[in-house]
């Protein structure tokens, strides 16, 4: 019984710092540019496509990783200063158009370009094998997963914290046109934070991939799963997205020790509790950090 | 130094200034005074480029600023003190200066924080943590490190006790000294007559009365008319 809780804690953990960089690049887009990227389930399963073929291509996991992020993350740049920043000044409900429209087509264009059939891969021979914990075994991938997110999760979290161009953007996201005022372009930076955004989900997406089945519509699920993420935690603050991947991650994969059926639908129970109670989320307001 | 020509500016489809004209000499102390909803911030939006006038033209040292945005306005040389400070109030008062600052200038962060005492004690707290007359001063020294030829200030003394517009009389006259620019929009005559050369009064987006601040203290007429004084 031990064995499998821990094993499944771990799974959790997997799950849950895959969201926390899905969740951590929507909270990074919405605190900045105030919309809701419909398209980040997209951007998600483009990145896993993306990894796909360059790890094919090359040979090597960690240049597709890498590859499919700087190539996500400049489809998002191009996706922000081409296509969102002229609706700004409109209504809202362009943006959410034009962000769904967007994902139908991407969605397609994965279809079309890599075909429906679901595809499996491996984790690179470096990282492939089991470590022994004593009472247990684990992947070793697995643990690679955890240790790499967390990581990047706290060199984000140093960079928004203690460099100058972090705390512009935390400046920005409270008053852009005062950080405007001081004679900072913030356009810019916006449009840079949007493509570390999507390019953090293209990492998020990859990292899966070889404990997945790659199909072109994977995004979807991921994108849901995150709204329930920044709902528990609070949009647009980096605490609410770390714990509320987790949590997330851990719910659901412990749920399914005694319910696999109900392991999807639980996350839904505590989103409903806390749109009913603390609908901020336990963040929500606190800031960027 | 700054001039504006005829400035048309509308918020949607309200017209909300009506052909606002006025200038501001190099090293002149200016105010623009007028009730709530005159168009006082609106003027200083407009210089900002925050809201662009859709007719007329702002001149800054003899460029014009139309159809430029905010940071390439403020990189020429205007710095802007809003209205209700916008202080960033999950950064350090020293964070607050830190991303501010502009290199080519006297007022490096050491010395405005020697400028601003109660500031250099409060270097590492939050500013969500600071009063309103400490927000007040950050506003005015992050622009300061900005490094700005002009400065604009809207209502630096709005919603601050006596005793703290007194410091921010105190601090005007000594940026005034040190030869600092400055348009500043208010509602406190004492204080603009206190520290000012010249003054634009403005009425419903028109600039109805402009003298200096001899002609202005004995004008009583002019005083009842515009401020309700």
């Amino acid at each position: 019984m031990l064995e499998l809780l821990v094993s499944q804690a771990l799974n959790g953990l997997v799950t849950g710092m895959s969201l926390v960089l899905v969740a951590v690049g929507l909270s990074i887009i919405f605190g900045m540019l105030r919309i809701i990227n419909f398209a980040h389930g997209v951007f998600y399963a483009l990145g896993v496509y993306l990894a796909y073929s360059l790890t094919q291509a090359t040979g090597s996991f960690f240049l597709g990783l890498v590859g499919s992020a700087l190539l996500t993350g400049l489809l998002g740049i191009v996706v922000e200063a081409g296509l969102l920043r002229p609706l700004y000044s409109e209504d809202p409900h362009y943006h959410l158009l034009l962000l769904f429209g967007l994902a139908l087509i991407f969605e397609e264009g994965i279809a079309i370009v890599w075909g429906l059939e679901g595809r499996t891969t491996h984790p690179p021979a470096l990282l492939q094998g089991t470590v022994d914990l004593g009472f247990t075994k684990v992947a070793l991938y697995r643990l690679f997963l955890i240790a790499f997110t967390a990581v990047l999760v706290l060199l984000i979290w140093l960079f928004l914290r203690t460099t100058k161009y972090g705390a512009i953007l935390r400046a920005g996201v409270e008053w852009p046109e005062m950080v405007e005022c001081l004679g900072i372009n913030i356009r810019r930076l916006f449009t840079a934070g949007y493509g570390v955004g999507v390019a953090l989900a293209a990492v998020a997406g990859t990292l899966m991939t070889p404990l997945v089945t790659i199909e072109p519509l994977m995004g979807n699920s991921i994108l849901v799963e995150s709204f329930v993420v920044v709902v528990l935690g609070g949009l647009g603050n980096f605490r609410g997205a770390l714990f509320g991947g987790l949590f997330v991650g851990l719910v659901m994969n412990l749920t399914a020790i005694v319910s696999p059926e109900f392991s999807n639908t639980v996350i839904f129970v505590f989103m409903a509790a806390f749109l009913l109670l603390k609908p901020e989320g336990l963040f929500g307001g606190k800031g960027v950090v | 130094m700054l001039e504006l020509h005829g400035v048309h500016t509308y918020y949607g489809k309200s017209h909300i200034l009506h052909g606002i004209d006025l200038q501001v000499a190099e090293g002149e102390v200016v105010t623009l005074l007028g009730r709530n909803g005159a168009g006082k911030t609106t003027t200083l939006r407009s210089i900002m480029g925050l809201t662009p006038p859709r007719r007329g033209e702002v001149r800054f040292c003899g460029k014009a600023l139309t159809g430029m945005r905010p940071y390439e306005i403020s990189r020429l040389g205007l710095g802007y003190v809003p209205e209700n400070r916008l202080i960033f109030t999950e950064l350090t008062v020293l964070e607050n200066l830190t991303i501010a600052w502009r290199p080519g200038h006297p007022w490096t962060i050491e010395r405005v924080l020697d400028t601003f005492p109660g500031l250099a004690a409060r270097r590492t707290h939050r500013g969500r943590a600071l009063s309103g007359g400490e927000q007040q001063m950050l506003a005015i020294a992050r622009t300061l490190v900005n490094g700005p030829r002009l400065i604009l200030l809207d209502e630096p003394s709005e919603g601050l006790a006596p005793l703290i517009v007194q410091a921010i009389k105190a601090l005007l006259l000594e940026l005034k000294r040190e030869g600092v620019t400055l348009l500043v929009a208010e509602q406190n005559l004492e204080l603009c007559l206190a520290v000012a050369d010249r003054h634009y009064i403005i009425d419903q987006g028109v600039i109805r009365y402009q003298g200096t601040t001899q002609d202005l203290r004995r004008n009583r007429q002019v005083q009842e008319a515009f401020l309700g004084v």
